[in-house]
């Protein structure tokens, strides 16, 4: 008897800490009618222009993050997306939801600011008619650089600045993301986008072993910081992050590589599972307006994806001409993407981090 | 007899259903995910996430150099931490105990307050003193003593002094601890016998103090050892020790059980480390056994 | 003789010397530059108090500092109830002594493994990771602290007292709230506070448990560091640091301090 109280007393309790531990699962998603469950980047979405939107139509918008697409990517083919009525998956991973039917089409003729976008942005390979996609926001990767470290030294705007170990006499900061890292050295020294060779990787090894006595840090958020402060005169970044920096210490300078670089373009897009299309469009339509576009640039410095409000953002002149490129010099362009086994690519990231 | 056994004195098992929550939150939040750990460890799944079966695979792969390099690189910079921190600890807490008696609630306040802030914000601290144009190199500037800054942080120096930072109280406190209730006329009568400052040292107060000791070294050695965020922040990034694999391949995605065999394999390698260290100590710090 | 020992006298002294101006400096320097009306690495140039308006104005801030006070308390409660539980259990006789060395593993092992396997867990039953899977984590952390600490206590009592009140007539669960608990009643609230701190400050589980979508006071600081330097920070820890002296004064004024090693 004792022990049959005892079980049940166990029991009890383990009931106790189950629901416990479930009970928020079916508060964060209430079922509240006019409601939108986002799930995007952090730092990409402007709480502000959130809540202006909620406050003119009434329709409440509940925003969870994710940190890289592959966790999206996850989530979205653990539940087929019912948890989420919009996302915001980088290029790449529009490809993977088109490929998982993951993603609906979207609706044209519910959105007024498609004659708005950025042409450039449109028809790439991911998605080429954006059927299922549509670009909200880029950004592009270059360096930055600290014009008074170079007033009276020569500076080429290449991948040689970051690369060229013997030739450089100055600490660069480096970018933290493996697939990155390798990928800017296989094009530098294969001029290669899609796939290497065990051989050509071998290369890429010794570029990221030599380069290492040039590091001054790797990191993905304080790139401005480092240059900002003197740490290092040349960072490998993307323009948002030198733009922040810049608006402090205007000696920073960001070029991009006259070699080519990478861009990565973030998409909206709506799960198949999603039945709050009514509210999502409108959320579309709100986001896309000139002055949405003009808040989140002032709070994040990303490319907005419309024409409309470039003469109106505080735009530096290397910004102006991005944002004005014909579409052929917008295909210069790559993309970033995993170009080789992601196990090798990690081991090789622990020797480059290894005594 | 024949009533339903429930209702016969319910109260008595009133202790045990209070008493039992404890054990059981301990066994399902602690055991039990540490066995889930060490049984994810030989998992073997494919990058897609379908599980393929158990294997050994998942640690052949980190018994490679560069992995191997990784977990000793913590096991020194848990080891030098620890003797750093003990060099500094043991005349502090000997002088609170004894020499600055009177003082010593006023000395353990400041001690103790930094150590209930944020660790972050110590780090962030760090930052503005080691910077290029910190106040260290500002105040080296303005002294002449040297003309162009010097390049401090991110660097393993700039590692070092942090976990020192930090783990300071972790070492002074037991040791303080231990010396507290020691009686300081034990340590007259050594001298008076004849010994002087050293054999005091070694035949008295070590001994006396090693449980104390003890404690404080692997408060400090093994949480040292698993550090990820002082080698990220003040050291750019730029090494990789055991603490910084693991969280790439934890929170990596598809990669939880190769994350769970590198924990298992540090884990096994600290544990038999630590287990030499309380020896070495032992032998140390109470010569002849504990009543020599 | 003397001569070493006045050597051993001065070389602490410098020792200590030290050992303080290392721990405060930094300290020091923070404080002084959260009034900089320039940002770092700029120098000195103005007083202003701006920086802590736009601290107390930050929504992002006061969301993560009541997460972790969330966070803290409720460890805190946890641990300490289920302690107070289990210390009850042991009053009322049930003999739990050997399964106390079960509780020792919780502070000896890095707390990273601890994140970790947790994780392990949480994704294996597919809970969501939020505020409650970090109260569980911080909970494990406490009781680590908790239960050793009260149950030595516990054991070190008079049990001549429990015994009068059994003479008294007093029934077990009497005794156990008027007389056991008062007296275990300082280091319970001493090993509380020790919880609570190392909780609200407690950076590693909430790294690894805390999920995307949640933010604690740690993760906040972090987030900024990575993203820059703002004197902000400078005065987020100015306040912190008051606050925490605050609590270690608090803490001094506990008549006990309890003997953990």
């Amino acid at each position: 008897m004792k022990l049959f109280h005892r079980s049940l007393i166990i029991f009890g309790w383990l009931a106790a800490f189950t629901i416990a531990l479930y009970l928020p699962h079916f508060e964060i998603f209430p079922f509240q009618e006019k409601s939108i469950n986002l799930f995007t980047w952090g730092d990409t979405i402007d709480l502000n222009v959130l809540s202006e939107f909620e406050k003119k139509t009434g329709i409440k918008v509940n925003i969870s993050y994710y940190s890289t697409n592959e966790e999206l990517l996850i989530k979205m083919k653990a539940t087929g997306g019912d948890d989420y009525d919009l996302i915001m998956p980088s290029d790449y991973a529009v490809k993977r939801l088109i490929k998982e039917e993951l993603v609906q089409k979207i609706d044209r003729r519910r959105l007024n600011f498609w004659h708005d976008i950025n042409p450039a942005l449109l028809k790439h390979s991911f998605d080429p008619k954006n059927t299922y996609s549509i670009p909200f926001e880029w950004e592009i990767y270059g360096m930055g650089v600290n014009a008074k470290f170079f007033k009276d030294k020569p500076f080429q705007p290449s991948w040689n600045a970051v690369f060229n170990t013997d030739q450089i006499d100055y600490t660069i900061a480096m970018n933290n993301d493996p697939i990155e890292v390798v990928l800017f050295a296989a094009f530098y020294l294969y001029n290669k986008t899609r796939s290497i060779t065990p051989e050509e990787f071998a290369g890429v090894r010794k570029l990221l072993l030599e380069q290492r006595k040039k590091v001054e840090a790797y990191s993905d958020t304080r790139a401005d910081y480092f240059i900002a402060t003197g740490n290092c005169p040349v960072a490998l970044s993307v323009s948002a992050l030198i733009k922040r920096v810049r608006l402090l210490f205007p000696e920073v300078d960001f070029v991009v590589p006259e070699e080519g670089t990478f861009i990565t373009i973030e998409n909206l897009c709506l799960p198949k599972a999603s039945k709050k299309q009514k509210y999502v469009y409108q959320l579309l339509n709100f986001l896309y307006t000139k002055e949405s576009m003009i808040k989140h640039y002032d709070s994040f410095w990303f490319f907005p994806a419309t024409l409309s409000p470039i003469n109106d953002l505080d735009l530096d002149p290397y910004e102006k001409k991005l944002l004005q490129m014909t579409r052929e010099e917008f295909n210069k362009f790559h993309f970033i993407q995993n170009i080789y086994p992601q196990q090798k690519v990690r081991d090789l990231w622990v020797e480059v981090k290894s005594f | 007899m024949n009533s339903p056994p429930f209702i016969k004195d319910p109260k008595k098992q009133l202790p045990f259903a209070l008493g039992s929550p404890a054990l059981l939150w301990q066994v399902l939040f602690f055991y039990i995910p540490l066995a889930l750990i060490t049984v994810s460890g030989f998992l073997k799944v494919s990058e897609l996430g379908a599980f393929e079966g158990f294997s050994l695979e998942n640690f052949r792969l980190f018994f490679s150099p560069v992995y191997l390099k990784t977990i000793l690189a913590s096991l020194i910079l848990g080891l030098s931490n620890t003797i750093l921190c003990f060099a500094i600890a043991f005349p502090l807490a000997y002088f609170m105990a004894f020499t600055g008696r009177k003082h010593k609630n006023t000395l353990l306040f400041f001690l103790i307050v930094p150590f209930w802030t944020n660790f972050l914000l110590h780090v962030y601290a760090w930052f503005y003193v080691l910077e290029k144009h910190g106040f260290l190199n500002n105040l080296l500037i303005k002294l002449g003593i040297i003309g162009e800054p010097l390049q401090l942080l991110n660097s393993p120096l700039a590692i070092m002094i942090m976990m020192v930072y930090y783990y300071l109280p972790f070492m002074v406190l037991p040791i303080y601890s231990s010396l507290e209730r020691f009686n300081e006329s034990l340590l007259e009568a050594s001298y008076d016998l004849g010994g002087n400052f050293q054999t005091t040292l070694r035949k008295v107060l070590f001994p006396l103090t090693s449980r104390g000791i003890k404690a404080g070294v692997f408060l400090v050695y093994i949480p040292s050892f698993a550090e990820f965020a002082i080698p990220e922040l003040m050291g750019g990034d730029k090494k990789m020790f055991v603490g910084n694999v693991i969280s790439t391949f934890i929170l990596g995605e598809g990669t939880g059980s190769l994350g769970a065999a590198f924990t298992l394999l540090s884990g096994l390698i600290l544990l038999l480390s630590a287990v030499g260290l309380y020896y070495l100590l032992t032998w140390i710090l109470e010569p002849g056994g504990k009543h020599g | 003789m003397d001569n070493s020992k006045s050597l051993g006298r001065i070389l602490s002294l410098c020792v200590v010397a030290f050992a303080y101006l290392f721990l405060y400096v930094p300290i020091f320097v923070l404080l002084v530059f959260s009034f900089n009306t320039n940002q770092f690495p700029a120098p000195w140039s103005s007083f202003t108090l701006d920086w802590y308006r736009e601290l107390f104005q930050s929504s992002y801030l006061w969301k993560s500092f009541s997460n972790s006070l969330i966070v803290a308390t409720s460890a805190t409660a946890i641990s300490l109830g289920a302690g107070i539980g289990l210390v009850f259990y042991a009053a009322s006789g049930g003999k739990i002594g050997k399964f106390m060395g079960m509780f020792y593993g919780n502070l000896v092992i890095p707390e990273t493994v601890l994140a970790v396997s947790l994780l392990s867990l949480f994704t294996l039953i597919d809970i969501p990771l939020g505020l409650t899977t970090l109260i569980l984590a911080h909970s494990v952390l406490g009781l680590g602290f908790v239960i050793p600490i009260v149950y030595a206590r516990y054991r070190e009592l008079d049990y001549n007292l429990t015994e009068a009140s059994f003479a008294l007539g007093a029934t077990p669960l009497q005794t156990f709230f008027k007389v056991t608990l008062p007296l275990l009643r300082p280091s319970l609230v001493t090993t509380a506070l020790l919880v609570f701190i190392i909780s609200f400050d407690d950076f590693i589980l909430s790294y690894f448990c805390a999920g995307s979508s949640s933010q604690t006071l740690s993760l906040y600081i972090l987030s900024m560091i990575r993203t820059g330097v703002s004197p902000v920070v400078n005065a987020l820890s100015s306040v912190l640091l008051f606050l925490s002296s605050l609590l270690v004064l608090f803490f001094f004024s506990l008549k006990t301090r309890v003997r953990i090693f």
